[in-house]
């Protein structure tokens, strides 16, 4: 009985020696002088001296001003949590990952790189979403959730979107992709905000109210065609009379951009009629009227009112073609190219 | 019999005393440094053992510099553990351990900086069990936070306030009782109707709670909190009961959950569920699971039903893996209730240091947004809306020298329903010590594709620590090259970052954020200020 209760009260000793040697974790390898004195086994904050920087986790911020025991909560220090949701439960509900340092420093909790945090998502912040509130966006971000948005315009803005009257979007059909119309990078929706550049509104263009070209209200009546708007013009034509010399309606042939539809060119002339953009007669003359004397009707033209075709030589030229005449019809149909040599 | 026990009892005090080892200071020198390895020389290295620290002085303080890695009867061979530079023929302190009496401890070592802030009783432990005492330890912030914005546009600025009350309670008078709360107090500038109209849409209590520890083992809360094994679930509006049995863990919890809305109270939307958690660790090798089943209500009819699953291990060295799934059991087609089952969330997060300066880690993860399908019912666009978004992050960087590090990222994301997937590449290099000046500079470059513009971006960062971290300045620059690829217009952006944290009066933090984006015709500004006490 004796030997027993010697067994016992040395295993005893043993057990409570063996405890009492490792409160830190039998891991633990520093030496106590960094913490203790021989005032006591309590911390001693006179001597205290370790860098928690030599550990897996460095201290910054306000983490090497918060109490030892939110992290260790036994002395065990080595069991401490070196992950951020270790100690910080995840009020974002699994919505934004684990790695709180994505938006969060251990400064602040506060989120300063919003612009960031932006530029490394779906939805880089640009224009006036600079300037939004997260919660125009984040609709359950007062939950501290972050859901899933979709990153297509109408994804926020249906019901802007849904709300337009002029013109109703839905009616008419318009794309759900803002961007097609309203630059990323605008601060309103309509005039100066309008992306119009499918169709630049420049130079004899620019400054028309929207309802000069778009009469029904509705916005899906104008297209691109210029006779769609300049029909009225091209039929009021007098010099030329478009209509009458059967010009095409493709104002755009002739015309540039500049207002008052000047200069206009017609370098079609040369298939249609007589080579006047090029070849010999290239460059020789400066106005329609040199050739096209009677202004209202274009289908006249003369040939020989030129100084190099009188009449004297041009008879002594054609003496031996038959059928030659004087006149500027004759001309055309022996000179359809307007050279010597290219009779039909 | 009593002279035996007597004599053993002598002895075995004898050897107990022994052990109540004393330290002396041994003063060695710096003798040798090769490329893995500073070697220290001492008259004896006796008292010195592998795995000590062994120290600078740093004015009348001792700063740990090295750590024996092997040691001779003269030399001990270290590694450095501090950033500063240990030239050779540098005094260097080992704390030796001695048999010696205490009288010759160390006097000479004062440390009087960087002491954390200490609760009270915090050296109330059980050195027995190395648990601490039923002993109070009250801890909290209040916070005031200023977000001011503002442009040159046609928007109108706009300034937001946030006030917010942190508090831990814990044992409370030495009781088994512990009080927990988060709350804020938000508002916008002269805008007081909002709140007059919903005291809610200001004051969001994100936990406000009541604990109760019967032991060790069983604890029981009552009040709005969320509860770390099942964060995903929100907050819960009610009782939540715990108990552990060795590496076992259970719950309950039962309660309502938030309105959608405006965070409040909302006791139609019943939800109760429980957890399973199992933890085991052993020489560095730990792992914690848990599966948690939950059903979430609306009048009592069925809103969401899901589990809940989380990993983590550290079973292989220097291996650190996080996995999370969430799985929907509940499903409403047409009014037709059904289990069918649907992948909701999914997180797998693995992070490995190859040496101790390098590490890589990646991540997937998976996420749809939630269906509540009774609570939807009534925000119809919410229904459509639960496309799955994927994405993926590598992350790498390399130490090359104590003051050079360099680090790639990448990242991709994708929902179905966008124009293009998102892609991100981020190159850094950091110099930790610019000479000189003595501060951090990065610079880095991205470039980044999105569903609706493509950058490029470089920059540039400058840190700078002034008394020993509490005081903290940053500034950056960046260049982003932004083209929208649709409309082939270009946006240039010039952004400026000014950081300052200040800890000051002991427990006072200022923080100061100032953010401005410059482009050709407008420029875009955000002043975020927080002062932050804690107590």
């Amino acid at each position: 009985m004796r030997i027993v209760s010697l067994i016992i009260i040395c295993g005893l000793f043993f057990f409570f020696r063996q405890q009492t040697e490792h409160p830190h974790g039998k891991e633990f390898k520093l030496s106590c002088s960094i913490c203790h004195s021989p005032k006591g086994w309590t911390l001693d904050k006179e001597i205290y001296s370790f860098n928690h920087n030599t550990t897996k986790l460095p201290l910054t911020g306000q983490h090497n001003f918060v109490n030892c025991k939110s992290c260790h909560p036994t002395l065990v220090f080595a069991g401490a949590a070196t992950d951020c949701y270790g100690c910080h439960t995840d009020i974002h509900q699994a919505t934004v990952g684990q790695d709180c340092s994505r938006c969060h420093t251990t400064f602040s909790w506060l989120v300063a790189n919003i612009n960031e945090i932006h530029r490394y998502s779906r939805f880089p912040l640009l224009g006036a979403h600079l300037t939004a509130d997260c919660s125009d966006c984040h609709k359950s971000e007062s939950m501290v959730r972050f859901d899933v948005l979709g990153v297509n315009c109408i994804d926020c803005h249906r019901e802007d979107y849904m709300a337009t009257s002029n013109p109703n979007h839905p009616d008419a059909g318009f794309s759900e992709d803002c961007s097609v119309c309203h630059p990323v990078n605008s601060f309103q929706w309509t005039g100066a905000g309008f992306n119009h550049s499918f169709f630049p509104l420049v130079q004899g263009h620019s400054g028309p109210e929207c309802a000069e070209c778009h009469t029904s209200g509705t916005y899906t009546d104008a297209n691109p065609e210029c006779n769609s708007c300049h029909q009225q013009d091209y039929i009021a034509t007098v010099n030329p009379n478009h209509s009458a010399m059967g010009f095409p309606v493709t104002c755009n042939l002739c015309h540039t951009l500049d207002p008052g539809w000047k200069p206009a060119t017609f370098t079609d002339h040369d298939n249609q009629s007589f080579p006047i953009y090029s070849g010999k007669h290239k460059g020789t003359w400066t106005s329609c009227t040199e050739c096209h004397e009677n202004p209202s009707n274009y289908s006249q033209f003369t040939c020989i009112s030129c100084h190099e075709h009188n009449k004297t030589d041009m008879d002594n030229e054609h003496r031996e073609e038959g059928g030659y005449s004087y006149n500027s019809a004759a001309c055309l149909q022996c000179h359809p190219r307007g050279v010597a040599d290219d009779k039909k | 019999m009593k002279k035996i026990t007597a004599i053993f009892l002598t002895f075995f005090a004898i050897i107990e005393l022994s052990g109540q080892q004393a330290a002396e200071n041994l003063i060695g020198k710096v003798s040798f440094i090769s490329s893995q390895n500073i070697y220290v020389k001492f008259k004896s290295t006796s008292g010195i053992s592998v795995g000590d620290t062994l120290f600078l002085t740093s004015g009348n303080r001792l700063v740990p510099a090295l750590v024996v890695n092997n040691l001779s009867s003269v030399s001990c061979l270290c590694s450095s553990i501090t950033d500063q530079n240990i030239p050779v023929d540098h005094i260097i302190i080992a704390i030796a351990r001695s048999v010696k009496s205490s009288d010759q401890y160390v006097e000479n070592i004062i440390a009087k900086e960087v002491v954390p802030e200490q609760g009270n009783n915090v050296d109330s432990v059980n050195l027995q069990t190395g648990e601490p005492k039923n002993s109070q330890l009250i801890q909290g912030s209040i916070s005031v936070n200023s977000y001011s914005e503002f442009s040159n546009t046609e928007v109108p600025g706009s300034q937001r306030f946030r006030y917010t009350l942190s508090l831990n309670a814990a044992n409370i008078s030495k009781s088994k009782f512990s009080v927990e709360t988060y709350l804020s107090f938000r508002h916008k500038s002269g805008d007081w109707q909002e709140v007059k109209d919903d005291i809610f849409s200001a004051l969001k209590i994100y936990n406000l709670s009541l604990r109760y520890d019967l032991n060790k083992s069983t604890r029981f809360s009552i009040g709005r909190r969320i509860n770390p094994r099942i964060s995903s679930m929100g907050a819960i509006d009610g009782i939540q009961f715990e108990k552990s049995i060795n590496k076992f863990s259970f719950g309950i919890v039962a309660g309502s959950r938030p309105d959608y809305q405006n965070y409040s109270v909302d006791l139609s939307l019943f939800q109760y569920g429980g957890y399973l958690a199992f933890n085991t660790g052993k020489k560095g090798k730990n792992s914690e699971s848990s599966l948690a089943y939950i059903e979430q209500t609306n009048n009592f009819k069925t809103d969401r039903r899901f589990l809940y699953f989380q990993h983590s291990n550290t079973f292989i060295k220097n291996l650190w893996f996080l996995s999370t799934v969430e799985l929907d059991l509940f499903k409403l087609e047409n009014d037709v209730p059904s289990s069918a089952l649907d992948l909701t969330g999914t997180y797998i997060s693995l992070s490995y240091r190859i040496t101790k300066k390098v590490s890589v880690s990646g991540s997937y993860d998976a996420r749809k947004n939630v269906m509540y399908y009774e609570t939807y019912k009534s925000y119809v666009d919410r229904l459509l809306d639960n496309e799955l978004r994927q994405g993926f992050r590598l992350y790498g960087n390399w130490r090359f020298s104590d003051y050079m590090i360099i680090g790639l990222q990448s990242g991709y994301r994708f929902l179905k329903s966008d124009p293009h997937p998102s892609m991100n590449i981020y190159g850094y290099y950091t110099y930790t010590r610019v000479p000189g000046l003595n501060l951090s500079a990065t610079i880095s470059g991205s470039y980044v594709e999105s569903s609706f513009v493509n950058s490029k971006i470089a920059g540039l960062n400058l840190l700078k620590d002034f008394r020993g971290g509490k005081v903290q300045t940053g500034m950056g620059y960046h260049m982003v090259d932004n083209r929208l690829p649709e409309s082939q217009v270009d946006i240039i952006q010039h952004i400026g970052e000014m950081n300052l944290y200040w800890h000051f009066l002991k427990k006072l933090s200022l923080s100061v954020n100032y953010e401005g984006t410059f482009e050709p015709e407008n420029s875009y500004n955000r002043i975020y200020l927080q002062l932050r006490s804690r107590f």
